[in-house]
């Protein structure tokens, strides 16, 4: 079905990317696999083009355009060409969203020209071992010395985790005040008692850098507190509704891909005589998969509409997380099994998709999780 | 209900010994240590425990005590193709070839496994040469155990007739396949041109190569469900400890039912796949057909939704190399797909069907 959410210039971009892809991604990416990262020039290289940074105000260097939909369509294409490699995502939406919001002057300042370069590689820092999506057990703490704070806790899972050079700690500041009492401060690569972990080892995701970080009494000036003490809960719920439809927008590009690619497989691979997609049985399941995936992305792209207008909810967000990574899944599982003993062979990307998407009703808040939210604005 | 006194014994043998031998370690490693998964010494000690030679005429061992076994393999996440060795030395036995090589077996100083086409793929060709040799063309995609093993009993179609041959692994190619499992070696195996001397195969009837066939997709639909089974209790063992909102998280009732449905996958899964192993015990080959298909239909999608439930279940922990559910979940699912997806059983069931 035809798309009516972008215009002329998001078309545009989507070139620019893909070519970007193509050119700086794809040749390498089999060997950040290997190496269980990213080549970190990858990040500058994307804001030198305009792939990432596009949505940093003009005047530090970025493209001063906060429109989601340019989002959206670097999401699409990574999962396009199956590139689950480089933080673009994490860096450039999420971090990105709270670097537009939440910076005074001076931070700004100090910060955006590194972001928008992509000299400077972003991460957000709220798992922790004992608190998942139970943000109000979090452990970690800041706790004030005269102008500064002292930062010291275990995180976890934490994308970017190895290249970051700034990572936005999700901090308890009031051990008494519960969810007022939580704030998020910014730690920089250099500061004493910050140190990481191992690069988590992940079924999938093989390039992605994702760590454990550890402080023990890092020292963090005031100036670095992101947003108002105290309102750090309230930043991460404004801020969750666009990580989730992040995440489902490029669920339903991901699905789509290792459609397509199925779709090809199903046309030229023949049995009994005939291309095994015109079995009745196999030709009515890539029906199923092509409605569902077209229906799911009329609802995500009334959600972009819907963020960039800035009317997102984070019960539709949620909506369209959970439902878009179970599509996923099951696009996944069945063009696996449409491919017989070929699928789990993991030269095919559809074999690669099998352990590389998994994680999508997992990260960013779990589908049962997304059922609670939405649940409880049912009032049940 | 399902397993008698003796299987249950024999079950709690293998887990134990199993548990004690596999070192799911070795799997995490990279993928070049495949070969090395496990050791001489750990096959040695199997047969040592009569597993290798469970089928054996003599020992008067049945396909129902086999399942018991393979399914505790599969529990273990064990690399030891012993489902596929018993096999081997049980065929050989009944046709009259590879005496010393079945006696090896038994003895546990080698390993044999079949070799034979995927129920998708052509069947592998044999021409019989001069000297009463059979030259073997064409290859078996998929040899679970290909790359330990010394030797291979290769399914082969002479025209329309089914013979089994005895092949020397070293005397092949033998190529390791990268799946999903990281857990088992597999591989490729290139029988182009390989000359087998006379003694060293035979024709056989119908019902033995049908026999193989069925077996195999038995130890696979076992080994799945006990790789399930042991998912199960790592899920109900982590949702119990792991807490949030001041909870164990399996308290809350979404999880409860996502733990229940896993169980009930893998009942049902387990006990078509029993049922199938019975079935081929008692000779019918007709009615085997059909529960060895239900088996693979039902089995094969149930402990594949089970892992997968297994995994959500763990939330960011299942998704991390270190932790051994991952291991699991891709054995799960090459299991659903060798020898037979459930497409493929689906479709027999509706050809005996008529």
């Amino acid at each position: 079905m035809e798309r009516e959410i972008f215009e002329d210039e998001h078309r545009q971009f989507r070139e620019v990317v893909r070519e970007f892809i193509a050119r700086e991604i794809t040749p390498y990416h089999a060997q950040w696999e290997a190496e269980g990262i990213v080549d970190r020039t990858v990040f500058a290289k994307a804001a030198k083009h305009g792939v990432i940074g596009f949505n940093v105000a003009e005047e530090f260097g970025g493209g001063g355009v906060r429109d989601f939909r340019f989002n959206a369509v670097v999401a699409e294409e990574l999962a396009a060409a199956f590139v689950t490699g480089p933080g673009f995502l994490l860096h450039n939406d999420v971090v990105g969203s709270y670097l537009s919001r939440l910076p005074d002057g001076e931070q700004k300042a100090r910060w955006l020209p590194g972001f928008a370069s992509g000299e400077a590689v972003w991460a957000i820092a709220m798992t922790e071992p004992g608190a998942g999506s139970d943000l109000q057990g979090i452990r970690t703490s800041a706790v004030r010395d005269g102008d500064d704070w002292l930062v010291s806790g275990a995180k976890t899972f934490i994308t970017n985790g190895i290249h970051s050079d700034y990572v936005i700690v999700v901090a308890r500041t009031d051990p008494s005040a519960g969810s007022r009492g939580i704030s998020l401060l910014v730690v920089e690569r250099d500061m004493p008692g910050f140190s990481r972990g191992r690069n988590l080892d992940k079924i999938g995701l093989h390039a992605q850098d994702t760590a454990e970080l550890f402080f023990d009494g890092v020292r963090v000036p005031s100036r670095n507190v992101l947003g108002k003490l105290g309102g750090g809960f309230i930043h991460l719920m404004e801020n969750l509704p666009e990580e989730r439809l992040s995440i489902a927008i490029s669920a339903v590009a991901g699905a789509r891909a290792v459609f397509d690619s199925t779709l090809e497989y199903t046309k030229t691979r023949t049995a009994f005589g005939q291309p095994i997609g015109g079995f009745q049985h196999n030709r009515f399941l890539l029906a199923e998969l092509a409605t569902e995936i077209d229906i799911a992305q009329v609802y995500i792209d009334r959600c972009l509409k819907a963020s960039f207008e800035e009317k997102l909810t984070t019960v539709d967000a949620s909506k369209a997380k959970w439902w878009a990574s179970e599509l996923q899944q099951k696009v996944v599982d069945r063009c696996l099994q449409l491919h017989g003993g070929y699928g789990y062979m993991t030269e095919y990307p559809v074999g690669k998709a099998f352990t590389d998407a998994r994680i999508q009703t997992i990260y960013g808040g779990t589908t049962e999780i997304m059922k609670e939210i939405i649940g409880r604005s049912l009032g049940v | 209900m399902l397993l008698s006194e003796e299987q249950i014994s024999l079950a709690d043998a293998a887990r134990d010994w199993l548990a004690r031998r596999t070192d799911l370690a070795a799997a995490r490693a990279d993928g070049a240590a495949l070969a090395a998964l496990y050791s001489a010494d750990d096959v040695r000690a199997a047969a040592e425990l009569g597993l290798t030679s469970l089928l054996r005429p003599a020992e008067g061992g049945t396909f129902a005590d086999l399942a018991v076994v393979v399914e505790e393999l599969g529990r273990a996440g064990s690399p030891l193709p012993l489902g596929q060795a018993a096999l081997v030395a049980r065929l050989l036995d009944q046709i009259g070839i590879g005496a010393a090589v079945s006696d090896a077996v038994a003895e546990g100083s080698a390993l044999a496994v079949p070799a034979a086409a995927e129920p998708d793929d052509a069947a592998i060709s044999g021409v019989p040469g001069a000297d009463g040799t059979l030259v073997l063309a064409s290859r078996a995609a998929v040899v679970v155990g290909g790359l330990g093993a010394a030797w291979l009993l290769v399914s082969a179609a002479i025209g329309d007739d089914r013979a089994l041959a005895l092949v020397p692994a070293a005397s092949v190619t033998r190529t390791a396949r990268t799946t999903l499992d990281l857990s088992r070696d597999i591989a490729a195996v290139d029988l182009h041109g390989v000359t087998v001397p006379a003694g060293d195969w035979t024709r056989v009837g119908a019902d033995v190569a049908e026999t193989l066939d069925q077996a195999l997709a038995i130890i696979h639909t076992l080994d799945a469900v006990g790789a399930a089974g042991r998912l199960l209790d790592l899920t109900v063992g982590y949702v119990k400890e792991r807490e949030q909102f001041g909870r164990p998280v399996g308290s809350f009732q979404a999880v409860k039912h996502h733990a229940a449905t896993m169980a009930v996958d893998i009942e049902a899964s387990r006990l078509c796949g029993h049922d199938a192993a019975r079935t081929l015990d008692s000779g019918d080959l007709v009615a085997a057909g059909t529960a060895v298909a239900v088996a693979g239909s039902v089995a094969g999608e149930g402990t594949s939704r089970a892992a997968s439930t297994a995994l959500q279940l763990h939330g960011g922990m299942g998704f991390t190399w270190e932790h051994d559910l991952h291991l699991f979940l891709r054995r799960i699912k090459v299991d659903e797909l060798v020898r037979g997806t459930p497409r493929r059983h689906r479709e027999r069931l509706v050809a005996t069907a008529g």
